[in-house]
């Protein structure tokens, strides 16, 4: 295949010619002699297509959010001598480059082999794949070269990092009949001390209080409040009127990396757990419990990218007919939108207790640009605005405003098991 | 790597700098040391940049006011001339081999390996380029020696039309067709 060089050439070539004829000259048709014997000296040395085997290997598989990967190609020569040939391993956008270079020009030998690494760091959640390697033999001219395409695919799932919140309160509000965690203000089996009673034949021995026993002359056994699970579903507003910020750190990535640490943290409490993801289509996990739900979670939320016009009340049907009542929801939206509002209403209407954990647009905005005095006031009303919101909301449901510069721990400081909205 | 193009663009700068304020009537030089300077800013885009469409309209601009002071003012004198156009010709060889090369050597700390396999790649393809870019010097010159003799005998425009359109098909095929196939077996 030619390159844009020798047309070049060739135009040079022809406009000497023509000008020659136009000017009856022929010493100017000499100019043309150099492009005509170079392109013809190129022509006589063909450049062989590459014919190559090629390995790619990665450090690991899954990693998370700024986590490094060391990718080693190595390439085998199965064809003739290469002279010169260039080998791109083709990077996605979202990774960048640390160390090294996914690019390298060599010659090769029929036969031969050779290998080079680079590091890449994902700046963003998400499934990956590096390749294909592209291999672009060309001549000492450079009027000519061939490409071959190798389409071999490595797979790199990127988790978003995972926040520690174990101290945050956030738990599912009711509970349900499985032992669990949460104090269920009924007496079960559980730790916390919860009233005396008569001792009833078959009561464990540890459970009866001698000090009362010796008050009241007969036995008398404690009863402890009831530990149960619950159920909570963690609904993410993935929406694009959702969006605001550069994709590293937009609302959605922040939202992601929300859910990934509420989902963990109520797992551990060994309460059941679901997800619904509102983006270009409504996709949930039901709820269920345990490690392999958190990378159910997990896989669902790498795959989120922000995008899709859907009515957000959707979100509302989905968790009426396909979720337990009464569970947790725990809404995870930048509430830009009148409908976001209407939908937390809706919900609380139909008696799902609601918690939303909101990244601030306002915060995100406001880091993107330098300080401005104009800028300053602006700040302030959005600020104003945005207080408003989430004042109107607190009469539903649980609010956090989160500033996604500050860690999520210290904004669920304030989140309680009963809030005081009720 | 980057210092070889760039003295060679500067050598070509100064040369045509030279005719145009020699050869060419202050008139002209209103409009070839515009050129001049603009060429000189696309090379130093192409530097920062390291863009093929910043050097190509560096050399197109130093190419113009070159054969058009020799065209209009100076007059033709084909050795000069020739040498000039080979020298450009060298020019975009050693742009795109840094191009190639400069990234590469850009990222290759600490892989002694393939670091001189690199630099045994690199040292032929400028070899090659450098001797094929003399070999088309020399066989420009030859050929030139040679060229008198046949074209001379054509007297009428109608023979000097043919033979013009004749070139223009040879290097219009030289341009596209395909190189030879290489040998089997």
């Amino acid at each position: 295949m030619r390159t844009s060089l020798a047309s070049w050439l060739a135009g040079v070539a022809g406009t000497f010619v023509a000008i020659s004829l136009l000017f009856l000259n022929w010493r100017i048709l000499l100019l043309a002699l150099p492009p005509i014997v170079y392109l013809a000296l190129a022509g006589l040395r063909p450049v062989p297509a590459p014919v190559l085997d090629v390995a790619r290997q990665a450090s690991r598989d899954r990693l998370s959010v700024g986590q490094e990967v060391l990718v080693t190609v190595r390439v085998a020569n199965r064809g003739p001598r290469l002279e010169l040939v260039e080998l791109h391993d083709e990077v996605p956008r979202e990774l960048v480059v640390s160390k090294g270079r996914p690019h390298l020009a060599v010659a090769l030998d029929a036969g031969e082999e050779v290998s080079f690494s680079y590091t890449v760091s994902p700046r963003v959640k998400g499934v990956y794949r590096l390749g294909p390697l592209v291999a672009r033999s060309s001549a000492a001219s450079g009027l000519e070269v061939e490409e071959a395409v190798v389409p071999l695919r490595t797979t790199l799932s990127v988790a978003p990092r995972l926040e520690d919140v174990r101290r945050a309160k956030v738990q599912p509000r009711r509970t349900r009949l499985w032992v669990g965690q949460i104090a269920s203000r009924t007496i079960g089996p559980g730790t916390e001390f919860w009233g005396l009673r008569e001792y009833a034949p078959g009561d464990e021995t540890r459970r009866i209080n001698w000090k009362a026993s010796a008050r009241f002359d007969r036995l008398i056994s404690n009863e402890l409040e009831g530990e149960r699970s619950g159920d909570a579903v963690i609904v993410v507003d993935a929406r694009h009127e959702a969006l605001v910020g550069p994709l590293p750190s937009s609302t959605t990535e922040h939202g992601v990396r929300a859910a990934l640490a509420l989902a963990s943290k109520i797992l551990e409490g060994r309460n059941r757990v679901g997800l619904v993801v509102q983006r270009e289509v409504l996709d949930w996990v039901y709820p269920a419990f345990g490690r392999k739900q958190l990378y159910r979670i997990l896989d669902a939320l790498i795959r989120v990218r922000p995008g899709g016009e859907w009515p957000f009340d959707h979100v509302v049907w989905v968790l009426e007919r396909f979720f337990p009542r009464n569970c947790q929801v725990i809404l995870i939206s930048p509430l830009l939108d009148r409908e976001a509002v209407d939908t937390v209403a809706d919900l609380a209407a139909r008696g799902f207790p609601v918690t939303i954990v909101s990244p601030s647009p306002v915060e995100i905005e406001r880091a993107m640009y330098a300080d401005d005095p104009t800028l300053q006031v602006a700040y302030r009303l959005l600020r104003m605005e945005r207080e408003n919101a989430v004042s109107a909301l607190r009469r539903f449901a649980d609010v956090v405003d989160w500033d996604p510069r500050e860690p999520l721990a210290a904004a669920l400081k304030g989140v309680t098991r009963w809030p005081r909205h009720r | 790597m980057r210092a070889a193009p760039l003295a060679l663009f500067a050598g070509l700068l100064t040369w045509t700098a030279m005719d145009l304020a020699r050869r060419a009537p202050p008139t002209a030089w209103a409009g070839g040391a515009p050129l001049l300077v603009v060429a000189t800013a696309f090379e130093a885009r192409a530097l920062r940049t390291a863009e093929p469409a910043s050097q190509r309209a560096a050399r197109g601009l130093l190419g113009i006011v070159y054969f058009g002071v020799r065209l209009l003012w100076a007059g033709v004198d084909p050795l000069p001339m020739i040498a000039f156009l080979v020298l450009l010709m060298a020019l975009a060889s050693l742009q795109g081999l840094e191009r190639t090369f400069a990234p590469v050597y850009g990222a290759m700390a600490g892989d002694p390996g393939v670091l001189a396999k690199v630099d045994a790649a690199a040292i032929a393809a400028y070899t090659r380029a450098l001797a094929l870019i003399a070999f088309t010097f020399v066989a420009s010159l030859l050929l030139a020696l040679l060229v008198p003799f046949a074209v001379l005998q054509i007297t009428d425009l109608v023979a000097a039309t043919g033979l013009a359109l004749a070139l223009l098909l040879v290097i219009a095929w030289l341009a596209l067709a395909p190189s030879t196939p290489p040998r089997r077996g």
